[in-house]
């Protein structure tokens, strides 16, 4: 079944990961019309993990599709999919399947900090948002029920709380005592991260049993991802189509958007028009989407008289650092990301250097490990014992920072070069920015500093890199049209039956992990969908 | 389960050394090092017999699966070395046991033993045991097999082969039963 050109939904939206689920979920609840175009297909976790283990590329999203008709990037591969035109590489990785990205993520749900929505004001850097930590806490809580978010109820971790978790925290590990011990004298403590799993069933979804393979799938959904609320969305009366690509977004004669055209994966193509329209189909997708329908009444493409979509492009700069400890921490046990130092995420060091958040990854290389030990085969020391006993030793840190937003750091789109489904490849232009490498520099000086780091510790490599890790920017938020994308609610500026959801509308990439402030924004701009409907 | 000690390792004797081997707690150092070496009567063709014990050795396990075994002597099968390089091995390696008083298997993995070909060879072989891929450089990887891949054996009293576990929640928290070396 696929939508007819003389349907008119109420709400049609583009994309089916954690923004366009959830915004079709509480919008066909509410009694509209939804149709959502996913561009890629269902998949199941037994196809991924079935995918996974008879895959034999060590990368980890290799067990998911990149198809002919949906094709994505892949951090491995960063001039696969994307123009890199520098002067930094932006190796990115997204999932172009129902549910989106959060197929294969680690589950971390921090909250942003209140300073982080002013920094232009308080700090004299970046970007304010237009919009305060109090205008987002409710919808922030929603978010948290929606997706069944554990978490330590005596601990914000600085973003205060009006109402509990809904689950209480995962438990602390031998890791993490083990670091913690060490890097007292630091200031630094690692504390249990709010995560999108818990110890106990919450709804549709089981326990975390500990498979130690949330990334690149937790095998038996213990683990959120936006799936649970395509599911849902459908249960609510929504139509979903995936394999369903939107090519371009239609502009009437008013300021309005009218329809959307769209390719199947069989070559058919259609359009469909609605009351109102959702673009979700990823940061990236949706610029590219953006900027792909330049028509005479829009020259530089939809929602974007400001010449700001594309613009303000972030990640999270980032190092990993591979530590081996004198004595077992027996990583890889439990989730991945379980815990997290908060002590450098705000402060009025902000005016010089970058908020870092410092995760301790619980997981462990035992393919590298073990390639390692057997290139050094020894009559001294059997092969067995020297796996062993480094797998339950070694252990990662990795520190993330905040980007700020520079609009030199941009997506722009290639018209005479498309990709394998036709539409046009993306350019890239990137870079870090010192900012952000003085703020990783200083965390990682204060947390080895600690004596009883240097003690406990020897740091084996330190790899920079993954700036395209938590992708937002290219279509920000803001108060003024001129210089931004969308309002508060993800209004487009310049199509007000147009809204955009997603990381693209993030002012600033923040030291939290994207995803819960990805779902609390949708949720506020659904509320602000179905107000717009009401009111026309 | 235990892990194959250094000391063990070393000085493993077929009278003195029990239940001492990498992740294998049924398994002696003895059975694996007085077991029986099969003839290699077709060195141009050596049979899987002979690929397999050959196996046990180089990855010190008494108790390797046969099947998975067969699997990784398959991938091996149309590689232009590999019938020499599972020969020499096989005949450097039988000759240095059945040439010892106390049998050790130790010093197979000395730099100088193998020639560069056949070190490289064990290299290979034991990639292939312990990840369950068999890496290749003209042809496509090939995975093998998951679950069997040796590298997660070696962490089964403390971890699960990651997808499989059975463990209750929370279970990972605990200090695993063993005495970490």
């Amino acid at each position: 079944m696929y939508p007819l050109g003389d349907t008119t939904y109420d709400v049609a939206i583009v994309g089916s990961g954690v923004a366009g689920s959830l915004s079709a979920y509480r919008l066909a609840k509410a009694g509209l019309r939804v149709a959502v175009l996913e561009a890629g297909p269902w998949v199941t976790a037994g196809d991924v993990f079935d995918a996974y283990q008879k895959t034999e590329d060590p990368y980890h999203s290799a067990c998911y599709p990149s198809l002919e008709y949906a094709p994505r990037p892949q951090e491995a591969h960063p001039h696969h999919y994307l123009t890199q035109k520098g002067p930094d590489i932006f190796a990115t990785d997204y999932l172009r399947v129902v549910g989106g990205t959060t197929w294969h993520w680690g589950g971390a749900c921090l909250r942003m900090r209140p300073d982080e929505f002013d920094i232009k004001t308080r700090y004299g850097v970046g970007r304010d948002w237009p919009l305060s930590y109090a205008d987002i806490e409710p919808y922030y809580l929603q978010a948290e029920d929606e997706m069944g978010i554990s978490g330590d109820q005596e601990d914000d971790l600085g973003s205060p709380r009006s109402a509990p978790f809904p689950l209480g925290p995962m438990p602390i590990s031998i890791l993490e005592h083990t670091v913690n011990d060490a890097a007292a004298s630091s200031g630094m403590e690692f504390r249990i991260l709010p995560q999108a799993r818990g110890l106990q069933p919450y709804k549709e979804r089981p326990a975390c049993h500990g498979h130690s393979l949330c990334t690149p799938i937790c095998p038996i959904g213990a683990m959120y991802n936006g799936a649970v609320h395509a599911t849902k969305a459908i249960d609510a009366g929504a139509e979903l189509f995936d394999r369903t690509q939107v090519t371009r977004i239609d502009v009437g004669q008013g300021r309005n958007v009218t329809s959307l055209q769209y390719r199947h994966a069989d070559g058919h193509v259609g359009q469909v028009k609605a009351r109102a329209f959702v673009v979700a189909a990823n940061t990236m997708e949706t610029t590219k989407l953006l900027l792909a329908s330049s028509s005479e009444a829009t020259p530089n493409g939809v929602a974007n008289s400001s010449d700001m979509v594309g613009r303000n492009l972030m990640g999270h700069p980032s190092v990993l650092v591979h530590l081996r400890s004198k004595t077992p921490v027996f990583a890889g046990r439990g989730p991945q990301a379980n815990s997290a130092a908060h002590l450098l995420r705000s402060g009025d060091f902000k005016s010089d250097r970058a908020g870092v958040t410092v995760v301790l990854e619980n997981r462990i290389d035992l393919g590298g490990i073990t390639v390692k030990a057997l290139q050094n085969l020894s009559p001294d020391r059997p092969h067995g014992e020297v796996i062993r006993d480094n797998a339950m030793r070694e252990f990662d840190i990795y520190f993330f920072a905040e980007q700020l937003p520079d609009s030199h750091n941009r997506i722009t789109i290639d018209p005479e070069a498309l990709d394998s489904s036709g539409m046009p490849v993306m350019n890239i232009h990137f870079q870090s920015g010192q900012y952000s490498v003085d703020g990783l520099d200083h965390a990682m000086d204060q947390l080895f500093a600690a004596n009883g780091m240097a003690d406990q510790f020897e740091i084996l490599s330190r790899s920079w890199g993954l700036a395209g890790t938590h992708v937002t920017g290219t279509t920000v938020m803001g108060k003024n049209p001129k210089d931004s994308v969308v309002t508060a609610d993800g209004q487009s500026h310049d199509h007000p039956n147009m809204f955009i959801a997603g990381g693209g509308v993030f002012a600033s990439s923040s030291t939290a992990h994207p995803t819960l402030t990805i779902a609390a924004l949708a949720l506020k701009t659904s509320q602000s969908v179905l107000d717009y409907l009401e009111a026309t | 389960m235990r892990v194959f000690s250094k000391r063990e390792f070393i000085l493993a004797t077929a009278s003195s050394i029990a239940g001492l081997i990498c992740s294998t707690p049924s398994v002696t150092a003895s059975a694996l090092l007085d077991g029986h070496n099969p003839v290699n009567s077709d060195p141009a063709a050596p049979s899987f017999e002979v690929f397999y014990r050959l196996s046990q050795l180089v990855t010190l396990r008494d108790d390797l699966d046969v099947a998975y075994s067969k699997d990784v002597f398959a991938a091996f099968q149309g590689e232009p070395w590999v019938e020499k390089h599972i020969s020499t091995s096989y005949a450097m390696i039988t000759a240095l046991l059945e040439g010892q008083t106390e049998k050790t298997i130790s010093p197979i993995f000395a730099e100088e033993f193998f020639e560069f070909g056949e070190r490289w060879f064990v290299s290979h072989l034991l990639t292939t045991y312990y990840l369950g891929v068999y890496y290749h450089d003209e042809r496509p990887n090939r995975r093998v097999t998951y679950d069997k891949a040796l590298m997660f054996e070696l962490l089964a009293d403390y971890r699960p082969v990651p997808g499989f576990s059975d463990g209750a929640p929370g279970d990972w928290v605990k200090t695993p039963p063993i005495d970490p070396r």
